[in-house]
């Protein structure tokens, strides 16, 4: 051991409290990467000051934590968890320069700067008055109880999905979802949080908008489930809005008032990070739902580890991550069939032009549209199918 | 506080019931380190814009 090291704290870490059912939680903040800590880590990181060795921190930590800590153990923290994440250095070395922090999405570039979001939507925040939210909720249910009333019949529901009004249902889906991630961050600020930039990005095989919002781990759960909610609650506002005008006889209405709906429903998908997923997650007080499933699986198969997280949940939590990681289990192959849905069409498109073209040249010619399209679909498919079997066997070890 | 020996290596375990282990017997130093703390999943919340491109 190095007698009289002391380590030094990055500039820019911060720590706020971890409203979650695993105990006394913490998130350490640095350089854009957030941690979840416990009150040793938590202990440690305040303790260093670049003028305290291993032996004061450990007697310091010893009296904050009551843990029985001695040198040898801070060093090991220090050397093998702190300086590691760039959130201390050792003296006479620079601290370690991480990469941006882990991204579901596969591209992203942001639209509207943390700022704007929110001087945009600070004056949005009335709507989540709770007066309110129960008058659209009943204004919600008396326009679908009206709409049989007003001709729009199961023949209604087909003409929806005729091509002829992709167009129009592109245009509506585009304008509420940005109105969705308003609704996100109008939220975040309602209860006292900063939401960051909203962007658009590519998940999985699609493109999506988003709303920065990781400062959000520091919000109590149920202003958390708030956040979360934001999003599909402003779409309920703008489905009321036109409920007002099927009330009043406007044409096409009601089309757009049950067409907000089915636009609305996907996000309450609770297995692919949508707002589902985080509403269980925050709801359950259970950050990192996906790992919690991965470690109940890797137990299913005969890799129980000795010291799984989930383990140390309370019962009842833990029951209902088991079930969640069921139901999950019963998705894959549902998602898999949905997913490759753009392989079957691609599939069936190439089959026609081969059949119909009289030689290579011509079928080359008449498959050029397509081309640019199926070679951006499997690259996004390859790269995100061997990032989740990646992440899947790092999480089964 | 105790210790164990795992893959050649000294490892002291700080805190039992904090860091939620129950068995040393196959307890990794990389497992330890990951239950002292570990990196929360990016919170950008999203929704789609784009009609599903294969339905």
């Amino acid at each position: 051991m190095h007698a009289g090291e002391c380590p030094v704290l990055a500039p820019d870490v911060t720590i706020s409290p971890l409203d979650s059912v695993g105990g006394d939680r913490y998130v350490v903040h640095c350089n854009g990467h957030r941690y979840q800590v416990g009150p040793l880590l938590k202990g440690l990181v305040e303790a260093i000051d670049g003028q305290r060795d291993y032996e004061s921190l450990a007697r310091l930590l010893q009296a904050t934590t009551k843990s029985p800590v001695t040198p040898e153990d801070v060093q090991v923290m220090v050397q093998r968890w702190l300086v590691p994440r760039g959130l201390a250095a050792l003296p006479g070395t620079s601290f370690r320069e991480l990469s941006a922090a882990p991204s579901s999405l596969t591209w992203k570039r942001p639209l509207i700067a943390s700022q704007a979001v929110r001087k945009l939507s600070r004056p949005l925040t009335w709507l989540f008055h709770p007066v309110l939210f129960g008058v659209l909720l009943l204004i919600d249910l008396a326009v679908w109880l009206t709409l049989p009333a007003r001709g729009f019949t199961w023949d209604s529901w087909l003409t929806l999905v005729e091509i002829r009004m992709v167009p129009l249902w592109l245009v509506l889906k585009i304008c509420s979802a940005f109105w969705h991630e308003v609704g996100h961050a109008a939220a975040c600020v309602r209860v006292g949080g900063r939401p960051g930039a909203i962007g658009v990005g590519v998940f999985l095989d699609r493109l999506v908008l988003y709303t920065d919002l990781n400062n959000a781990w520091t919000l109590p759960r149920n202003q958390r489930v708030l956040v979360d909610l934001g999003g599909v609650y402003f779409e309920l506002v703008l489905a009321c809005l036109v409920g007002v005008g099927v009330f009043a006889s406007v044409p096409r209405m009601p089309m757009l008032f049950v067409m907000i709906h089915v636009f609305l429903l996907p996000n309450l998908h609770p297995f692919l990070k949508y707002d589902g997923y985080w509403l269980v997650s925050d709801a359950l007080g259970v950050p990192n739902l996906h790992r919690r499933v991965m470690e109940v699986l890797s137990g299913l198969v005969g890799r129980r580890q000795a010291n799984r997280y989930v383990d140390t949940l309370p019962g009842a939590t833990r029951l209902a991550v088991q079930i969640y990681a069921g139901f999950c289990v019963l998705f894959v192959p549902l998602f898999l069939w949905f997913y490759m849905a753009p392989s079957r069409m691609l599939w069936t498109y190439y089959h026609t032009h081969w059949a119909n073209s009289r030689s290579i040249q011509e079928f080359l010619a008449s498959i050029v549209p397509m081309a640019a399209f199926s070679v951006l679909w499997c690259w996004l498919s390859v790269r995100w199918l061997s990032q989740a079997l990646k992440w899947v066997l790092r999480h089964m070890k | 506080m105790w210790s164990a020996t795992i893959a050649g290596k000294e490892v002291r375990v700080l805190a039992k019931k904090e860091l939620g282990i129950k068995q040393l017997s196959d307890v990794s130093i990389e497992d330890l380190e990951a239950r002292l703390g570990e990196e929360l999943e990016d919170r950008e919340e999203m929704d789609f814009c784009l009609i599903f491109w294969g339905d």
